[in-house]
């Protein structure tokens, strides 16, 4: 399947839905703080208004109390001359009719028992907002002193202003940037998408690009790039495989028809016939132990040692298979040496790491000396250095070249000179496995003369010993 | 002795029964799950040899049915699956024994009548007797013909699995997993050397020979009779 590179529609992108949403909470966070402050400054002016009014209104009211009705008119239009913000006027009972002041009429359903309020009338058809208050003159006459909330108007149309084109700013700014963010992201996630699809059409070397920004979007590539590494590694590691099967079991099958198709001549005496069906029945044992050897390495090579390590003395197990291998090496005229320390606990996989230092064990015993060597010493040491656990076996052979020494721990991999012997070419791959299993390694180092193999494992799969039980050599009792 | 087969390929399964009966056993057969534990539970056999992927009724799911009643017949679990957690998988579910296919059948027979003999009460002896050959398991001591004779911890243990199962053959694999716990084959003759070396302690200068090796099975232990 190929996927095809994104086309960039901005509202489709997931930036720019991040943003338009972080945009709208921003917004509506402004339009609650501007609105708090409308609300706070307002509601001050509008105090203080109250106040200058409640101390006009009193004044006037003590000036104009018992005045005569032309008098009042007098000081009124006096007053009003002064073109400030103060409005007045003076009414009947009724209210209906003006006797004296500045204000057209009285203001609907102003409060005539001398509470301060807010009004609105028409100054020559603007409409404007004033703070005033009522008193009662003699006469059953009503005077209301007022003054133009000018500074609440300002604001109030000021604030309006603010809130359009600040949101207009917020909302322009959000759009921008999540198509920036949309577009750059995109741009970075169309790399890695390119990436994958050349990758699945077939170039395995291609890698993620990384921007070098170090953020979480180099951190994806880089998971990506880890993991294109090693499902490439696992493509070649597995077409090695079937190249190598196909000479490796192909063979041994091509035998076996032969001796099969040989074991069927009439001609034969019952002993040959005999000699041939063993011989067809080692065949097959070989075919075997090879088969599953290669299943255990490619098992090993998948990861499926996460399940079940027991904890178990690692040193009595080295010294254990020492003991296992040291009359076979004492038959080929060969000195086992084994040092380890007391104990040493570990938590891994018993039956793996038996099996690798086997195999450790056996290729010494196998390659370890040639006719022409003239020490046949054999070594296995158990150390924990440098942080990690390092199991060596050392032997006085012919060794492996420097640039051989890699290819010596691939699968099937044997070097020219061990052709002749048996053996599966598996052995070294499978100590490698069982290693990269437990995130250790094996390193092959120089004997002077000689080889030594060593198996390293980190030293997290050291375990305190809390108690000694803990760490006891099972299977005491023979079952 | 009676045995039931559980294995649902028809070849190998014939090619067991054919075997067994030849090595004087009775052998009944099943090809699928349900009616082997069916045949299981109706029981009157010494050991069943269960394949693990059946079809109907899987091999664990059986013997865990078994055991779940109170049935104590040995188990050989045979597996295609070979790893050491498969392993550790079939013997928790209850099966006494795991063999991996393919397998030869001189061991399926070895492990099978192991199974057998263990199974049988005559088990907690403190000394097993071979002829005039004699192993005292509580002071670790062996004597032959009332000679002491002086044996590493290991070679020890090696004669006690062999005297155990005397007149009976054990695979050189048996020996690997019961005396040293091993799980896996190592290409070398270790186990052919560790024997000769115990055959030159307990064989040596004596006329009758105990530990015999049969040819492409393993080894045995006996001193001729029945018995």
């Amino acid at each position: 399947m190929v996927v095809k590179a994104r086309r960039f529609i901005p509202w489709r992108t997931a930036s720019f839905r991040l943003t338009a949403t972080v945009t709208a909470l921003f917004l509506l966070a402004c339009l609650g703080v501007v609105g708090a402050i409308y609300w706070s400054v307002s509601d001050l002016l509008l105090r203080q208004a109250i106040d200058d009014i409640a101390l006009r209104s009193s004044r006037l009211e003590a000036a104009l109390k018992t005045a005569a009705p032309s008098e009042i008119k007098q000081t009124l239009d006096s007053l009003a001359e002064a073109r400030d913000d103060g409005l007045y006027i003076v009414t009947d009972t009724s209210r209906a009719r003006v006797l004296a002041g500045n204000l057209p009429n009285w203001p609907l359903n102003f409060p005539t028992d001398g509470r301060a309020d807010i009004f609105e009338y028409s100054d020559n058809g603007n409409p404007v907002m004033a703070v005033g208050m009522a008193s009662r003159l003699a006469g059953g006459r009503i005077l209301l002193v007022a003054r133009k909330a000018k500074a609440q108007q300002v604001l109030t149309a000021r604030m309006r202003w603010i809130v359009v084109a600040g949101g207009g700013l917020i909302i322009g700014l959000g759009i921008l940037a999540g198509l920036a963010l949309g577009y750059f992201v995109i741009r970075r996630i169309d790399a890695i998408s390119r990436a994958g699809d050349a990758f699945i059409q077939g170039d395995l070397a291609v890698r993620v690009p990384l921007s070098g920004a170090d953020d979480e979007l180099d951190d994806l590539a880089r998971t990506l790039n880890h993991m294109l590494g090693r499902i490439a590694q696992l493509m070649s590691g597995m077409r090695e495989v079937s190249d190598n099967i196909a000479h490796d079991l192909k063979t041994p099958l091509n035998r076996l028809r032969i001796r099969a198709e040989g074991a069927l001549d009439d001609r034969l005496s019952d002993q040959a016939r005999r000699d041939a069906l063993a011989g067809i029945l080692a065949e097959t044992d070989d075919i075997i132990r090879t088969f599953n050897a290669l299943l255990q390495v490619a098992r090993l090579e998948v990861g499926v040692l996460d399940k079940s390590p027991e904890t178990f003395d690692l040193a009595a197990l080295v010294r254990d298979i020492a003991e296992l291998y040291e009359p076979v090496a004492e038959e080929a005229g060969a000195t086992l040496e084994v040092s380890t320390p007391p104990t040493l606990c570990v938590s891994a996989h018993r039956q793996l790491i038996g099996q690798a230092i086997t195999n450790l064990l056996e290729n010494g015993l196998k390659y370890g000396c040639d006719d022409s060597c003239d020490r046949r010493e054999l070594g296995i040491r158990l150390v924990v250095d440098e942080g990690e656990i390092a199991i060596s076996v050392a032997d006085r052979g012919p060794g492996i070249a420097v640039p051989d020494r890699q290819r010596a721990l691939e699968r099937f991999v044997r070097l020219d000179a061990s052709r002749t012997k048996p053996g599966t070419g598996l052995g070294l791959s499978l100590v490698a496995a069982v290693a990269r299993g437990h995130g250790g390694r094996v390193l092959l180092l120089d004997n002077e003369p000689g080889l030594v193999a060593q198996f390293r494992l980190p030293a997290s799969l050291l375990v305190a010993r809390t108690e000694p039980a803990e760490c006891h050599q099972r299977f005491e009792e023979i079952a | 002795m009676r045995i039931l087969v559980i294995e649902d390929d028809v070849e190998v399964a014939g090619y067991v029964q054919r075997a067994l009966n030849e090595a004087g056993h009775t052998t009944d057969v099943v090809h699928e799950g349900d009616g082997g534990l069916n045949l299981a539970r109706s029981g009157g056999y010494d050991a069943l040899i269960v394949d693990r992927m059946l079809p109907g009724r899987d091999g664990l799911s059986i013997i865990a049915d078994l055991r779940a009643g109170g049935d104590r017949t040995p188990v050989l679990i045979l597996s295609a699956l070979g790893e050491v957690d498969d392993r550790v998988v079939g013997l928790k579910a209850g099966g006494d024994d795991y063999l991996t296919k393919p397998f030869a059948f001189s061991e399926l027979l070895a492990r099978i009548e192991a199974l057998i003999r263990r199974s049988q009460p005559e088990e907690q002896a403190t000394r097993y007797v071979v002829g005039d050959l004699i192993l005292d398991r509580m002071s670790h001591k062996v004597t032959r013909g009332g000679e002491h004779i002086v044996l590493q911890p290991r070679e020890f243990r090696l004669l006690e699995y062999l005297m155990k199962h005397r007149g009976q053959v054990v695979t050189r694999t048996m020996l690997l997993e019961g005396v040293w716990d091993y799980h896996f084959d190592p290409q070398t003759n270790v186990i052919d050397v560790h024997i000769s070396r115990l055959r030159a302690k307990i064989d040596k200068n004596f006329d009758t020979l105990l530990l015999h090796t049969v040819r492409g099975r393993g080894y045995m232990i006996d001193d001729g009779r029945e018995g």
